[in-house]
């Protein structure tokens, strides 16, 4: 069964007009950065998410955090129904939803010590008691790569990047969490400790089990520790797939796109063209139908409806009106 | 040779002690190439930039046996002559996020003809023609000359920082970190822009990233920094294929690369050592699987390794059996 399961979850916002624009009586403006969103994260699954600026993956993760609310649509956790919640199972929810934030120099409070950070989240929880978190700390800190008995009275600023990342991803873990969201985790780290940190994610996904939704806009970083990975684009979702399949055979235009566009480090890649025209739009005011269509080589007259998620390999769904009709014409 | 530094030593003052951000560096451009110089935070990419421009701090020492751009011997240049002949006209910036350096008040255009004049004395009417030939090169419509930088996105922003570093068509264009903070699309085409500005004006291009992807895309020639000094420096193609220095073959097998999704990606263990008290052999031993004790005793000089290639390693002799061994994760991490 799904750990959690999200279903046709939306987050409208409602922005200000300018005074002119209210006293014309003018429909007041809208930034849609999440429309209609489901998908599932199964036990134990790394489940990754990829887009550009604005895409609706940051909004994503502050739904599931619970630090805003969807507009529509309800968020399953366990089965149970997390949309609403009271503040006591708020607090229980929180216990088993952990976040590790893009940017461990300012994600820390600078006044604490390593091991105090650690503790934070487990005394305000009031989880246990201060023998059992003297017990389980230290332990957590040797876990995540950080010997306790050299890094437990250290301050953040004692720390490089990512000896302080490793003290974010104590901090998320300590609790025992069932789904840890991993915003841009290794974005500000350097290249050459960046893998100690995705690996460091990942054995302890597999050892401790939990399921983690990991957010990014880097490809390459994705594909190498990602079961899955979902493209999202101003606040649609376009493709899901294995990270191989999502690599190896795109079927989204825009995925497509993106694939091709991939830094790649070898200076002999011949990279495919990328078709795709104009620029990023803002999720203000969108269109209605599919949101990437104004700036898809294959866009047609059906595409100003909403395509539907569909099926088209084990594992492989895509929401693209030229897709299906290409596949639907290869099997007629 | 375009840019020759031999031995260029960097050093800020500061009340915990000088702190050696640049240490004897040796680096040579030449005409219309793209340099590409890549490196990790604090390995100094960036003061080696700012020492280049004159631009650090007036306590800072800027000492070198050579610096050499175009005939001019830039440590003994006058300030007032580098600022008139040099700044700008030969030796342009686009500084590290480009995208928040305009002024957010002023159109777009008009602050680009407001540099020209700056460093010429230029027609108001002649100069708005020129930014709207540099618009072009760099891919931005002409009329968007008359935009406020709010109106434009990240990209545009960025390419209306080099349609302005190229106002009087620089022997050297400087680009520190073009790319973070764009969207891959946007990066991707920026990127191909770099490389068609290259081919309309005759600049070579000094590109500073830590980006392995973009370097290999952009760059003829490569030279990797660590604490301060190029380590190996090669042309792009050779670099990656059969790098020579052990912190090369450790870059390498960190990043992530879509062509090999099954490749485990090996970390480098260990952190840069600290500048204020640099150590006395080479910067990387502390976190070299192929340290030997002489590695921590004496630095280790660039040697030619290769038709057109340097490495700074006493190891050179054994690098057959460096390069099968750096690919196992055991050796970096036992």
């Amino acid at each position: 069964m799904a750990l959690l399961s999200v279903e046709h979850v939306t987050k409208h916002y409602r922005i200000g007009r300018s005074l002119g624009a209210a006293l014309r009586r003018l429909p007041p403006n809208w930034i849609k950065p999440v429309e209609d969103l489901s998908f599932s994260i199964a036990e134990g699954e790394i489940l990754g998410i990829v887009g550009e600026s604005g895409c609706g993956k940051s909004t994503t993760c502050n739904i599931l955090a619970k630090l805003t609310d969807a507009t529509s649509g309800r968020v399953l956790f366990d089965g149970e129904d997390v949309t609403h919640l009271s503040s006591a199972a708020l607090a229980r929810y929180r216990t088993q939803v952990q976040l590790i934030f893009q940017d461990p120099f300012d994600s820390l409070n600078p006044r604490l010590r390593a091991f105090d950070l650690v503790a934070e989240a487990p005394r305000a929880l009031r989880l246990w008691d201060e023998p059992e978190i003297a017990r389980r700390v230290p332990r957590m800190l040797a876990f995540v790569g950080l010997p306790p008995e050299r890094y437990a009275q250290r301050y953040p600023h004692q720390m490089s990047g990512g000896e302080r990342q490793r003290v974010g991803i104590a901090s998320a873990l300590v609790a025992e969490p069932r789904l840890v969201i991993a915003d841009e985790p290794v974005s500000m780290l350097d290249v050459s400790i960046r893998a100690g940190v995705m690996d460091l994610l990942r054995d302890s996904s597999r050892r401790l089990g939990f399921s983690c939704l990991y957010v990014s806009h880097d490809l390459s970083i994705l594909t190498h520790l990602c079961d899955r990975v979902m493209v999202m684009y101003l606040g649609q979702l376009l493709e899901v797939a294995t990270s191989k399949d999502l690599v190896r055979s795109p079927r989204h235009p825009y995925t497509r796109a993106l694939v091709a566009a991939v830094p790649v480090p070898d200076p002999s890649y011949k990279r495919p063209p990328i078709e795709i025209k104009g620029e990023l739009a803002k999720p203000v005011n969108p269109p209605p139908g599919c949101r990437f269509a104004p700036r898809c080589p294959q866009a047609m007259t059906v595409c100003s409806t909403t395509p539907p998620m569909q099926t088209v390999a084990p594992g492989h769904t895509v929401a693209c009106h030229a897709v299906v009709t290409a596949l639907e014409r290869k099997v007629a | 040779m375009l840019l020759e530094a031999r031995n260029l030593c960097v050093t800020y003052r500061s009340v915990h002690g000088d702190v050696r951000a640049v240490d004897g560096l040796d680096l040579s451009i030449s005409e219309h190439e793209v340099f590409g110089l890549v490196g990790e935070s604090g390995c100094g990419k960036t003061t080696l930039v700012k020492a280049l421009l004159r631009l650090v701090p007036a306590q800072t020492r800027v000492e070198a046996d050579v610096l050499r751009f175009k005939g001019h011997n830039l440590l003994e240049l006058p300030q007032r002559r580098f600022r008139r002949e040099i700044l700008m006209r030969e030796i342009a910036l686009v500084p590290q996020s480009a995208q928040n350096s305009l002024n957010p008040v002023q159109r777009v255009g008009a602050q680009i003809v407001e540099a020209i004049r700056a460093h010429s004395s230029t027609s108001r009417g002649k100069a708005h023609e020129r930014v709207a030939e540099l618009f072009d090169i760099v891919g931005l419509q002409p009329e968007l000359m008359d935009r406020f930088p709010h109106e434009f996105s990240g990209g545009m922003r960025q390419r209306a920082m080099i349609a302005m570093a190229l106002v009087f068509e620089p022997a050297l264009l400087v680009m520190d970190e073009p790319t973070p903070g764009l969207d891959v699309l946007v990066q991707e085409r920026l990127l191909r822009r770099i490389r068609a500005i290259r081919e309309r004006v005759q600049s070579s291009i000094l590109l500073i990233t830590h980006d392995i992807g973009v370097i290999a895309e952009t760059a003829d020639r490569v030279g990797v920094m660590y604490a301060g000094r190029l380590v190996e420096c090669a042309p792009t193609l050779p670099l990656f294929e059969q790098p020579w220095h052990p912190y090369t073959l450790g870059l390498k097998n960190a990043f992530p690369s879509i062509l090999e999704l099954g490749r485990e990606l090996i970390s480098i263990p260990g952190s840069p050592p600290d500048l204020s008290n640099p150590p006395a052999g080479c910067g990387f031993a502390g976190r070299c699987p192929f340290v030997l004790d002489v590695c921590h005793a004496t630095r280790p000089p660039a040697v030619d390794v290769a038709t057109g290639r340097v490495s700074a390693c006493t190891r050179t002799a054994d690098i057959e059996h460096i390069r099968a061994a750096a690919a196992e994760k055991v050796t970096w991490h036992c």
